[in-house]
């Protein structure tokens, strides 16, 4: 204090001055500066996040144009109705064409590590005259979905040619690769046609052929269609002039002892309740769409609901299908992992269908069914088994026919 | 003389002295709001900054690898469709041979057998002589179509031309 008091006015005014200075240099200095630096080193980072996101949004800007380029080429060029571009029944109708063998194959997949792709093959076997092949050809190269895989084109006559062609179709989309063959072999029952006496050479080189085999037709009449067959289609197979599908019929004894297997609720709820709490165990039921359609709300509480059927009814599920048939609201699914789903399914013979399921992880898996009877056929479908479970079947499109169908009895089984 | 009043004159030195000391605490009292209201607003300016910096763009570079990712996929799609138009510009050759062979061939040159796959592309005929087969081959060359004719043989009193072309020789 003593020195404060012995100081004079001047030298306390200059010390006041000079502790303000003082103050206002820590201010800058201390707390200030290292303000200053945070902000400026935060203005930088964020004028180069700002350059960065400039940058992402030119790139985003331009992997978008390239995503719009690029969905708008797959639209163009995706085969979005695989498996129907080439209509067999066209053929089969067309009188110009004797078809001798049509075989569709099942789905299969090509896996080149890059890409998955799924393929079809349409296999057909047919004699026809020159213009008439000539334009199936023409059909086929100008249809930009489908493919000549192998085209065999060999002369049997003057004006007789036999074609063996394999028709497939390409998708990228995922399907299922296991699906339901259709084959098909048919006796060639028109004879080659008759003799010419001309003197050119395509008359010499064909018609010695012919008259040959006109030998062979009066020296024994059963085997004359065998003989010709041999020498000019191996593939026809005499002995059956049958469908021949992996589609098995139905056998009523087998389907009896079928349902024996499994759990059976019916429509007056008795055995309903006890099903639910059966079906915490995993067991297996058959469904009944009339009994659906009736508790459908109930149906709708329960959604791991599986199968119901209704026994004392002769016709256990029907389901009337014309042309299509939706089936998301019937609450449909497989719940857990099996390797067969069979059915009958009603309709004409030749009736071609496409059942739609629908996985967990919502991959749609397609299966086309032809078949080979007339009235109700069993149905048994190989199960995928990289499927995400529940399978909710979905979807039912007719595609041949006019007439209205029925399916009925619904059975989900691993038995082999 | 006049007297002088001490006690009078020290009080109102004092009392100058106390206003001189107020006076001295205005610039202490601006210095101290000017140091806080500059600090305020650093301290804003920062704040503002950390929160542009944190929500600048996480979303951004996500977006971006999706659809890099998706993009590369649909990239590989386009290149299979363009394999399969390559494909189709090979059976488009089958199309044109088959016009060509209609237009061309009469009962003397005639085709017996023709073959077509992803590589090979092969017509088998028979010819009552020489000078037709060589007018075919003139034809399938103005044509541009990728046939060459590599064999013709002598059968009895017929000739039998072989037409082929390596398809993949295009690739």
């Amino acid at each position: 204090m003593k020195i404060i008091n012995s100081l004079s006015k001047r030298e306390m005014l200059l010390i006041y001055v000079f502790t303000l200075l003082l103050v206002i240099f820590f201010y800058f200095n201390a707390i200030r500066g290292n303000l200053v630096s945070e902000y400026n080193t935060l203005l930088s980072s964020n004028n180069l996040a700002k350059e960065k996101q400039n940058n992402l949004i030119a790139e985003l800007k331009n992997e978008e144009e390239k995503q719009r380029n690029f969905t708008n080429y797959i639209e163009i060029q995706e085969n979005k109705n695989f498996g129907k571009n080439f209509n067999i029944e066209t053929i089969k109708s067309n009188k110009d064409y004797k078809v001798s063998y049509l075989n569709i194959s099942n789905v299969n997949k090509l896996d080149d590590g890059e890409l998955q792709q799924f393929y079809i093959d349409k296999n057909i076997s047919l004699i026809s005259n020159y213009d008439s092949i000539k334009e199936l050809t023409k059909t086929i190269v100008e249809n930009k979905n489908l493919y000549l895989e192998d085209y065999q084109l060999n002369r049997i006559g003057k004006d007789e040619f036999q074609v063996n062609l394999i028709i497939r179709e390409y998708t990228t989309l995922a399907v299922p690769f296991n699906g339901v063959a259709y084959s098909e072999k048919n006796l060639l029952s028109e004879n080659i046609e008759e003799n010419t006496n001309s003197k050119d050479l395509l008359s010499s080189l064909y018609s010695a052929k012919e008259v040959n085999n006109s030998k062979e037709e009066t020296a024994g009449s059963s085997e004359k269609k065998e003989k010709i067959s041999k020498s000019k289609e191996n593939e026809i197979d005499l002995e059956t002039d049958k469908i021949e599908s992996i589609i098995q019929p139905a056998s009523e004894s087998n389907m009896v002892n079928e349902l024996e297997n499994f759990i059976i609720i019916n429509s007056n709820n008795q055995i309903y309740n006890k099903g639910l709490e059966e079906y915490a165990k995993n067991i297996t039921y058959l469904f009944d769409s009339e009994f659906v359609n009736n508790n459908i709300e109930e149906v709708n509480k329960i959604s791991n609901i599986k199968e119901i059927i209704d026994k004392s009814s002769k016709d256990l599920l029907e389901l009337k299908i014309e042309e299509d048939l939706y089936l998301t609201d019937y609450n449909l699914k497989i719940e857990k992992e099996r390797k067969y789903v069979s059915f009958e399914l009603d309709g004409d013979k030749n009736l071609m269908s496409t059942i739609y399921f629908l996985d967990n992880k919502g991959s749609t898996i397609i299966y086309r069914v032809a078949k080979s009877i007339d009235g109700f056929e069993e149905i048994v479908i190989n199960l995928p088994t990289n499927a995400d479970y529940p399978l909710r079947l979905c979807y039912i499109k007719n595609e041949n026919s006019v007439l209205a169908s029925k399916i009925r009895n619904v059975i989900c089984y691993d038995r082999d | 003389m006049k007297p002088v009043n001490f006690i009078d004159q020290q009080k109102q030195v004092k009392e100058k002295a106390n206003k001189f000391n107020y006076l001295l605490l205005i610039p202490v009292i601006f210095l101290v709001l000017a140091i806080l209201f500059d600090y305020a607003n650093l301290k804003t300016q920062i704040r503002r900054l950390e929160r542009e910096s944190v929500t600048y763009d996480n979303s951004l570079e996500e977006k971006l690898n999706f659809l890099k990712a998706s993009n590369n996929e649909a990239e590989k799609q386009k290149n299979f469709y363009e394999k399969m138009k390559i494909k189709k510009t090979k059976e488009e050759e089958l199309k044109k041979a088959l016009l060509i062979l209609n237009r061309e061939t009469n009962n003397n040159i005639f085709f017996s057998e023709i073959s077509f796959s992803e590589n090979n592309f092969s017509i088998l005929g028979n010819s009552s002589n020489k000078s037709n087969i060589q007018n075919l081959n003139q034809c399938i060359k103005t044509s541009e179509l990728n046939l060459n004719l590599e064999e013709i043989s002598l059968e009895n009193n017929y000739y039998r031309f072989r037409y082929g072309s390596d398809q993949n020789e295009n690739n």
